[in-house]
């Protein structure tokens, strides 16, 4: 992708996420959620291409804007926008596919909300969950639409290290198992190393750095493995 | 009491409000989420019964109708008559007249949805449509039954456009308001205060059931 924002907002990027988690770091205001917006098509670049999977979704030279239902990315963002009038199992619901009939609409959701353990959820609703509920939930629903790219935008800044983690491991394992490609937004050290495969550094609306979590990170990491051991 | 008076009164406003759910929820959403830099002039036209005598609105609702406009043929060819003087333009005129008494509210609640939730559903593959059903509609449901009442009262008190554009023709355009109106000036003051006092009851009843729904759909909302 190679996208550039004018009006009100001077980012530009330009890169390539492989198979596995690229895990967008940089501090508040980076321009990190931007990016993500961009790719999800809820924001449009002032300039720029995104391609997906050999598909243009956005390109600005050829008058290409692809809406953000047709492109088949899920987004579970920093506010989650979990559906308050509706249950955990319609929230997951929700996502499946057009095309899918009754009962493979209900087998999905309830499949994808026992995958990351909230199926215990299913009848009832947002307002009765916790923070990890909500995030798990809200993880669940966005896979359960299939997508072919899930956009990840610090999901996890409000939970206690053990709720975090204990996701973080959940999805981790299930990444492993089907391959998506991840891009996660994240300015915590500890998160980027639990999840990501390679990192990308943005500040100030510019790429700073591009390569391996240990290779940009590194210096960092003795702190994190202080942090971790001080849980233990 | 003119029982018929009453009926027509109330079949016409059932008519209007639902009519108006109709027509003014699109009008609503486009207010609430067009970025156009002409939309206040969409809003003003909206807007324009609540300042406009209603006389004015029924004169130009009785030119249109008429056999000289194109859309007085055009109405004529649909409804197989002119439409002065009957319950059908009677209908239309007053879905003009109230219409700001729907798309206002409707549009305040659409525009306070958290687009977070919007954008959810779009991400997850909804379209326009499936998002305004899904996800707009029954998170203002609390504003459209304020839009729709309202525009049922008004249609229910309108007194103005009715003369102009229905006249006083007994079962056909003759309400209660415009009952009320023949009472006092044949000096039946009794009977024209009979209907006044259910009008004043109906409307109070209607404003407590609305302000009442409302609060408890806004208590609901807060436990989300």
């Amino acid at each position: 992708m190679r996208i550039e924002f004018k009006k009100g907002f001077p980012l530009s990027a330009e890169f390539v996420i492989a198979g596995g988690t690229t895990v967008l770091f940089g501090s508040s205001g980076a321009g990190k959620t931007t990016v993500l917006d961009a790719i999800a098509g809820i924001r449009q670049p002032a300039r720029g291409r995104i391609v997906i999977e050999q598909e243009v979704v956005f390109d600005s030279q050829q008058n290409i804007r692809i809406p953000p239902e047709r492109r088949r990315i899920g987004y579970v963002a920093q506010a989650l926008g979990l559906f308050p009038h509706m249950s955990a199992f319609d929230n997951a619901a929700f996502g499946v596919p057009p095309g899918t009939n009754r009962e493979q609409r209900k087998s999905s959701a309830n499949e994808w909300l026992r995958r990351f353990g909230v199926v215990h959820l299913a009848e009832r609703r947002p307002g009765d969950w916790s923070g990890g509920e909500r995030q798990r939930v809200a993880i669940a629903r966005a896979l359960a639409s299939a997508p072919r790219l899930l956009l990840l935008d610090e999901p996890f800044s409000a939970l206690d290290e053990q709720t975090k983690f204990g996701i973080i491991l959940d999805l981790k394992k299930w990444l492993r198992e089907a391959g998506l490609p991840v891009l996660f937004v994240t300015h915590d050290v500890a998160e980027a190393f639990a999840l990501g495969d390679r990192l990308i550094e943005i500040d100030r609306g510019k790429i700073m750095r591009e390569g391996g979590i240990t290779e940009i990170l590194g210096e960092r990491r003795d702190d994190m493995v202080r942090r971790l051991l001080a849980r233990t | 009491m003119n029982w018929q008076a009453l009926l027509l009164t109330l079949k016409l406003a059932a008519v209007v409000s639902v009519l108006l759910l109709f027509i003014g929820a699109p009008i609503a959403y486009w207010i609430a989420f067009s970025r156009a830099r002409w939309k206040f002039l969409v809003e003003s036209v909206v807007a324009l019964p609540l300042v406009l005598p209603p006389t004015v609105i029924g004169f130009y609702a009785l030119l249109a109708f008429g056999p000289n406009t194109g859309l007085g043929r055009f109405l004529t060819r649909i409804f197989g008559h002119g439409l002065a003087f009957t319950f059908e333009g009677l209908a239309i005129a007053s879905v003009l007249y109230s219409l700001p008494f729907a798309v206002q509210p409707f549009a305040a609640g659409f525009a306070s949805v958290d687009p977070a939730f919007v954008n959810a559903a779009a991400s997850l593959g909804a379209g326009r449509w499936r998002r305004f059903w899904r996800i707009v509609l029954p998170l203002s449901s609390s504003a459209v039954l304020t839009g729709f009442v309202l525009s049922f009262a008004h249609t229910v008190g309108e007194f103005g456009v009715v003369l102009m554009v229905g006249g006083n023709i007994p079962g056909v355009t003759r309400t209660v308001s415009v009952d009320i109106y023949d009472r006092v000036e044949a000096f039946d003051f009794a009977g024209a205060n009979r209907t006044s006092v259910l009008l004043l009851c109906f409307s109070f009843v209607i404003l407590a059931v609305m302000y009442g729904a409302t609060k408890r759909a806004w208590r609901m909302g807060r436990q989300h």
